[in-house]
């Protein structure tokens, strides 16, 4: 379940060094590479991750980006990143956790050497930049194809190619051109939609999902026209009428619609501005085009049928499917009378005259009554139409656009801005997701494993208790996501290890809160380190103070013995504040003495794993519990004497007299004995 | 067929004492008048040991021993028994030791039996003591008188509330 070790990302607390100096203005990262927070890099901003200017150990200049809180990095694929070789890719020297003092608090980081320069998009005012050929094919186009390639070659795509993100490298000439960096952001999150394919440009800047390597070569096609174009081909259009339009006219349209491009270039235009993927060239097939090589055609999906009389919608008249499920969310009421009032499928029947639609579009209205309650019926009713209409589309539901396999990017966003998570448990616990998958599957789209992870999550919303819930579920679907619980809100907590540090961290806080663990850290520990808490879960979401106290315990010495942390003073010293209830958990007043003592000299060395084997002593605790027994037995047995003893002293009144008798009984005998003897010895010696 | 036994061999042993009786006939009245104090309070004895009989009857017989030793040194007749039988003084010693074994038990028994209630005292008082010990080293729990949970832990109103 953990992420793949980033190899230069150090996870030991001397080298997360984060020692900010305020007065300097120098945040010191990993020890040796500056970071000035008073010098931001605005060109370099990557949406909401801002670059500021950084310094590495050999004093080149270098940038750091610091990705924001709501958003996942691209941490899973750090590591391949490192080893991409290319000059026209920015070769990161570090990442990991830096305290940030401008938010004042951890924030993930990534440094990249190089002087980047300025954007190829600052060049003109206007997108289209109309620069020559001859100048960019063996300079800008030669360099963005081989960054791209050696990331495709190590099995990775950038997802944030564009005019926006390619910079000069500090030249005047085009020869040093370089591709910017696509790590700090979600795949696809920086990306203006002009460079999406039509699918990605529907979904949610943060829910467009990896891009692959279809997708990379696309948005290397519309740099490219815009870098040849004179005029901005999509001046005056929004970003729907853009889509639209080249769901109606094909990309290749659009981007040819108000400048005449040089011929040479119209073949590679053609064939990476495909909007079927399956003619969409790939790297190497550009790679064999700039060789002077043909490359050959490619065999096309079967296109999106068009209708011979158009269905009306909201005063509107559509001949494609696709094109009418991005408007029907405009109107949900106004679909759903589409729907049921049989024009819908009218259409579908008799002007469209597609089987495979109509089956598809029964198949989704059935679905939608079945699983739709009063309330949101109009809404479920588009979601599924939208996907009958178009597989291909991402994920529509209650104005989440997204592909299945990004949702825990907007589960992110959604907790870490404090807003409502509802809308993502109706969908774990629906069956949109499910439906997608089949449709994709009847259309010969890919699936990948999302329907079996929606599932899994659809189990942990079943329960309730701590570890499980829509918490489990993001950190599932977002696995390289930090811990968002509020208590850790000022740590970038990555792993178990980080947690505890962190803890350590609020434990030398005044203002702590009085407990260490929320449903978020149970979960996050769940997803990412399971051995550490599985066998302690049960104590740990149990309603008894003593056993939850154990179990915090446990976990923290066996974190701290694993990741050999030295000591642990402040957690020591908090979870210390508790032990009192596990003191008392000895019957022996005695033994709480002598635990209590000892305790409290393991606690001041900050040794929780000391400490949880002074409390999980299972002789101790045995012979504590038999003692205890015997102590009982012992109590009562006086008791009953006593009674029995006070019974005899206040109602008989000959009370210890038989003994006197007894006694009597004895001395008399011994008298006797002793006169009669006397007597003998007297007469014996007479005679 | 053991109770015929029984009363068969008692039937024996009885006929023999008899037989043995009449053959020492002096020592059995000696004895019979000397010890008559003793019969008495064979009778009298209400407990079920007899200890005040064995008492007296101890003392009685250290009476009545010097003159059956005497009886036995003289001639074992007839003549020699009734005569000491019929010197007062040899009465009133005989019944003496008897009476020295009666006091000796009621003293005794008295002494005994008030030092045995303030023992019985003192025990309760000891009980008392330990048992507030076995409270102060293992709490109000081990004297049994409060709920406590299946692990030996008093049940809190916390508790309480979440099992009702």
């Amino acid at each position: 379940m953990s992420e793949p070790e980033n190899t230069t990302d150090s996870s030991q607390q001397e080298e997360k060094t984060q020692k900010a100096n305020a007065s300097s203005g120098v945040v010191l990262f990993k020890g040796d590479i500056k970071i000035f927070p008073n010098q931001p890099l605005p060109h370099l901003d990557r949406g909401t991750a801002k670059a500021y200017l950084a310094e590495t150990k050999s004093g080149s200049k270098a940038f750091a980006m610091i990705c924001p809180d709501n958003l996942v990095p691209r941490t899973a694929v750090v590591h391949k990143y490192m080893n991409v070789v290319s000059t026209s890719l920015p070769k990161i020297s570090a990442s990991g956790v830096v305290d940030w003092p401008l938010e004042k608090r951890e924030k993930y980081t990534l440094i990249y050497e190089g002087n980047m320069g300025k954007p190829l998009s600052s060049l003109r005012p206007s997108q289209a930049l109309g620069l020559k050929l001859d100048a960019i094919i063996n300079t800008v186009f030669y360099n963005l194809v081989d960054a791209i390639s050696s990331m495709h070659d190590r099995g990775i795509t950038h997802g944030n190619v564009c005019l926006q993100n390619i910079f000069d490298g500090g030249g005047s000439t085009f020869e040093n051109v370089i591709l910017g960096e696509c790590l700090s952001v979600p795949c696809g999150f920086a990306q203006p939609s002009l460079y999406e394919t039509i699918e990605r440009s529907l979904a949610s800047p943060m829910a467009k999902g990896e891009a692959t390597y279809p997708d990379d070569i696309y948005a290397l096609g519309i740099c490219l026209a815009l870098m040849l174009s004179s005029h901005d081909f999509t001046e005056g259009m929004s970003a729907e009428e853009v889509t639209l339009h080249k769901l109606e006219h094909g990309t290749f349209n659009l981007v040819t619609s108000r400048d005449r491009l040089p011929g040479k270039i119209m073949e590679l235009l053609r064939g990476v501005l495909s909007d079927d993927v399956s003619c969409r060239w790939t790297i190497w097939e550009i790679e064999e085009w700039m060789d002077g090589r043909r490359v050959t055609g490619k065999q096309g999906a079967r296109p999106v049928p068009k209708s011979s009389r158009p269905v009306e919608f909201r005063k509107k008249k559509y001949f494609r499917p696709d094109i009418l499920a991005t408007q029907l969310r405009k109107d949900p009421s106004a679909a759903l009378e589409l729907v049921e009032s049989g024009e819908l499928y009218l259409w579908l029947n008799r002007a469209l005259q597609s089987k495979e639609y109509e089956e598809r579009f029964e198949t989704a209205v059935e679905q939608a009554k079945k699983s739709s309650s009063g309330a949101n019926y109009a809404e479920r009713m588009v979601s599924y139409i939208t996907m009958a209409l178009a597989p291909n589309f991402p994920v529509y539901y209650r104005n989440q656009n997204f592909f299945p396999d990004s949702i825990g990017h907007l589960m992110v966003d959604a907790v870490s801005k404090g807003s409502d998570v509802n809308v993502f448990v109706e969908i774990f616990q629906g069956d949109i997701i499910p439906f997608w998958a089949t449709f994709r599957y009847q259309t010969g789209l890919l699936i990948g494993d999302e329907p079996g992870k929606f599932e899994t999550c659809r189990m942990y919303l079943l329960q309730k208790s701590p570890g499980f819930g829509i918490e489990r579920c993001v950190y599932h679907m977002a696995p390289s996501a930090k811990c968002l619980s509020e208590k850790l809100k000022f740590f970038y907590t990555r792993s178990s290890e980080d947690i505890v540090l962190a803890l350590e961290a609020i434990g030398g806080q005044k203002d702590k809160s009085s407990w260490f663990f929320d449903r978020h850290i149970i979960a996050y520990l769940f997803s990412h380190d399971k051995s550490v808490i599985e066998s302690s879960s049960a104590d740990l979401i149990s309603e008894e103070k003593h056993r939850q106290i154990n179990a915090a315990l446990k976990i923290f010495s066996k974190v701290q013995e694993r990741e050999k942390i030295q000591s642990l003073p402040n957690l020591s010293a908090w979870v210390g504040g508790y032990l009192e209830i596990l003191i008392t958990r000895y019957h022996d007043r005695e033994r709480r003495k002598n635990i209590k003592i000892e305790a409290d000299k393991v606690k001041a060395k900050g040794n929780l794993v000391l400490l949880a084997e002074i409390f999980n002593n299972l002789r101790e605790i045995q012979d504590d519990t038999k003692m205890f027994s015997q102590a009982m037995m012992h109590y009562q047995n006086l008791q009953k004497e006593y009674h029995r003893l006070n019974l005899e002293l206040e109602t008989n009144k000959g009370f210890g007299k038989g003994t006197g008798h007894q006694i009597a009984t004895m001395v008399s005998g011994g008298i006797a004995g002793l006169v009669i003897l006397i007597y003998l010895f007297v007469s014996v010696s007479t005679s | 067929m053991v109770k015929k036994k029984k009363s068969v061999k008692s039937r024996i042993l009885l006929a023999g004492f008899f037989v043995t009786s009449i053959a020492i006939l002096p020592t059995t009245i000696l004895f019979f008048f000397g010890m008559l104090p003793s019969v008495v309070a064979r009778f009298v004895d209400r407990s079920k040991q007899k200890t005040q009989t064995l008492t007296i009857s101890f003392m009685n017989f250290a009476a009545v021993f010097p003159f059956w030793f005497q009886l036995i040194q003289r001639e074992h007749k007839l003549d020699e028994s009734l005569q000491i039988l019929l010197n007062p003084m040899n009465i009133i010693i005989m019944f003496s030791g008897a009476l020295m074994g009666y006091l000796i038990d009621w003293a005794l028994s008295g002494i005994i039996a008030t030092m045995m209630v303030q023992k019985g005292h003192a025990r309760l008082k000891q009980i008392r003591k330990i048992q507030q010990e076995l409270i102060n080293r293992w709490g109000e729990e081990v004297s049994g008188e409060i709920p406590l949970d299946p692990f030996g832990f008093p049940i809190t109103k916390e508790k309480n509330e979440q099992n009702p």
